[in-house]
């Protein structure tokens, strides 16, 4: 049973719940649990009008570029290097308040992981190995209204760090106030990814590959290009990029069309890329050419692809082929031994042994046919 | 024309030396050489308290609490390259009365809603059922310029039976990067 929040039975806080069952189960009905509360029975109110203020924001930005990174998108948007063991580098960031009042700030590092092609900042202060070469300097703020603040990210890596490549991201951090009796904390988050590479000589290469391309219809007949990408190279990468369809029926080309997929690759896995187009796409065939990139990277596919109109996926032609000659020639065997056992004399009239008769015990499923009538096997 | 060859060398020289006064304290220090951007932020908005989820009488089966969080907004004005995106995500704390058994995070369901969405980026829901660890609320791929993306998500925080009458507390935390 539901009461219309807000509640007013729970209006002061837990001292003006109702105790009569407290203690007691469930089935007297009485008590009333209530998640997060309102400090007083005008609460809903000042949640809408909260909400209607709620324009303003926390950003953070990046400020500083390596010079031999300027070229690359993604170095714009997140800390990206390789690093020897040993060496330190600074990065500016840019902490702003877009809202009307003096917002309190927090920035500080904690790790991240790639997983199901998405890159995520571990929650609160979580370390790892990065973030504790990591420092953010200052580490708090009081940013005025529509105001900003800088602050230098220094990553320290030590002489005898590991190899391979690890997550962080640095975070700007501030929370609502606890509200007074009780009740939901909300805590916002805005933070730049860091994607650092740890070792001797080079960058490890990033390098991907786009293994299948097929095209299917999905059960509402949406028609639906389907890849998968490996990461084959030693650097995580944010996938983005485009499916375009030529020499379609009558000549006709569509597109480019996005390709939707997880917006990371973590190193050495395989994310499915989906691409959805417009239903009144035809059938096909068509020349689809599907192009990702990461970064400065690129990589392009081929195939002629079908969306057909029945059916979910489509075999390859070949496949297809053979089945349907397998299906052939079960067939004919079928018949062709049913004719031979009509067409068998009684068994003492039986001269020297057929060798269909008697089956066998590991009968094959040929025989197994003629005898039941089932074209299946055991 | 000696005098001129002089002063090309001199300046030669002096373009050298100046080239070494340049490059010196970025290969002596420990940092590589950087340059500034302009670009815009990433940007989430500044919670305010979410008050009240809702209150319901305690029942032998237990039954679920909804209610809005607030509006959420990510904009992304970093003029990132074309197909970039960004996650958005959620975890909560368990619920906890001033006394008795708490309401775990497994209990907590986060239900992002209708999406208004401004620029060109596909966003996509995940709406989690379970926020004891993080987990994406809100992703954008496919991003082309600015863009920005502004949701009221519901939490839903199933109540088993027998719980303890009283206000329960916890922190909801939303990320983006």
């Amino acid at each position: 049973m539901r009461v219309p929040w807000p509640g007013q039975i729970c209006g002061g806080g837990s001292g003006r719940v109702p105790r009569v069952a407290r203690g007691l189960l469930a089935a007297a009905a009485l008590i009333a649990a209530s998640v997060g509360a309102p400090v007083s029975a005008s609460t809903a109110a000042q949640v809408a009008i909260a909400r209607g203020a709620a324009a303003g924001s926390i950003g953070v930005q990046l400020l500083d570029v390596p010079l031999s990174a300027y070229a690359d998108p993604r170095a714009r948007l997140y800390i990206i290097d390789h690093l020897h063991p040993g060496t330190t580098i600074h990065r500016r960031i840019e902490i702003s308040n877009t809202t009307t009042s003096t917002v309190h700030i927090v920035a500080y590092p904690a790790a991240a992981t790639i997983s199901q092609g998405a890159f995520v900042g571990a929650t609160a202060h979580t370390p790892n190995e990065l973030s504790t070469w990591t420092s953010v300097l200052p580490g708090a703020f009081e940013v005025a209204p529509d105001g900003h603040a800088i602050a230098t990210v220094t990553i320290a890596v030590p002489r005898n760090a590991p190899g391979g490549e690890q997550y962080g991201v640095v975070w700007a951090e501030t929370r609502s106030p606890a509200p007074a009796g009780g009740g939901i904390t909300q805590v916002s988050r805005v933070g730049i990814r860091l994607y650092l590479s740890i070792g001797p000589g080079g960058a490890p290469a990033s390098e991907f590959t786009i293994e299948s391309l097929t095209g299917k219809r999905s059960p509402d007949g949406q028609p639906t290009v389907v890849a998968s990408v490996h990461n084959t190279g030693g650097r995580a990468l944010d996938m983005s990029g485009t499916l375009q369809l030529s020499a379609g029926p009558g000549g006709l080309s569509a597109g480019p069309f996005a390709a939707n997929l997880g917006t990371t690759l973590a190193i050495g896995a395989t994310e499915p890329i989906t691409i959805v187009l417009d239903k009144q796409i035809p059938d096909g065939p068509w020349h689809a050419l599907v192009t990702l990139r990461s970064g400065l990277l690129q990589r392009s596919a081929r195939a002629t692809i079908n969306f057909p109109t029945t059916g979910t996926s489509q075999l390859p032609n070949g496949l297809i082929a053979v089945f349907v000659v397998l299906l052939l020639v079960v067939g004919i065997l079928v018949v062709l031994l049913m004719r031979r056992r009509r067409n068998q004399p009684p068994p003492d009239e039986l001269g020297p042994p057929v060798p269909l008769t008697p089956r066998p015990a590991d009968a094959s499923g040929l025989l197994d046919v003629s005898a039941s009538g089932n074209a299946h096997k055991p | 024309m000696k005098s001129m060859r002089t002063r090309a060398l001199l300046l030669a020289a002096g373009a050298g030396m100046l080239t070494l006064g340049l490059a010196g304290p970025a290969c002596a220090a420990e940092t590589s050489a950087t340059v500034t951007i302009t670009g815009g932020a990433l940007s989430i908005t500044v919670p305010v308290s979410a008050g009240n989820l809702g209150t319901r009488e305690n029942t032998v089966s237990g039954g679920t609490i909804s209610g809005q969080l607030g509006e959420v907004q990510v904009s992304d004005a970093r003029a990132a390259a074309a197909g970039s995106g960004w996650v958005a995500t959620v975890i909560s704390t368990a619920f906890t009365p001033p006394s008795g058994p708490t309401i775990g995070a497994a209990e907590v369901g986060y239900t992002a809603g209708a999406i208004t969405k401004v620029g060109t980026a596909t966003f996509t829901a995940n709406n989690p059922t379970n926020l004891t660890g993080v987990v994406a609320a809100v992703t954008a791929t496919g991003i082309t310029g600015d863009d920005s993306a502004t949701w009221d998500p519901t939490i839903n925080v199933f109540v088993s039976g027998g719980m303890a009458a009283g206000v329960y507390s916890g922190t909801i935390t939303q990320s983006v990067s």
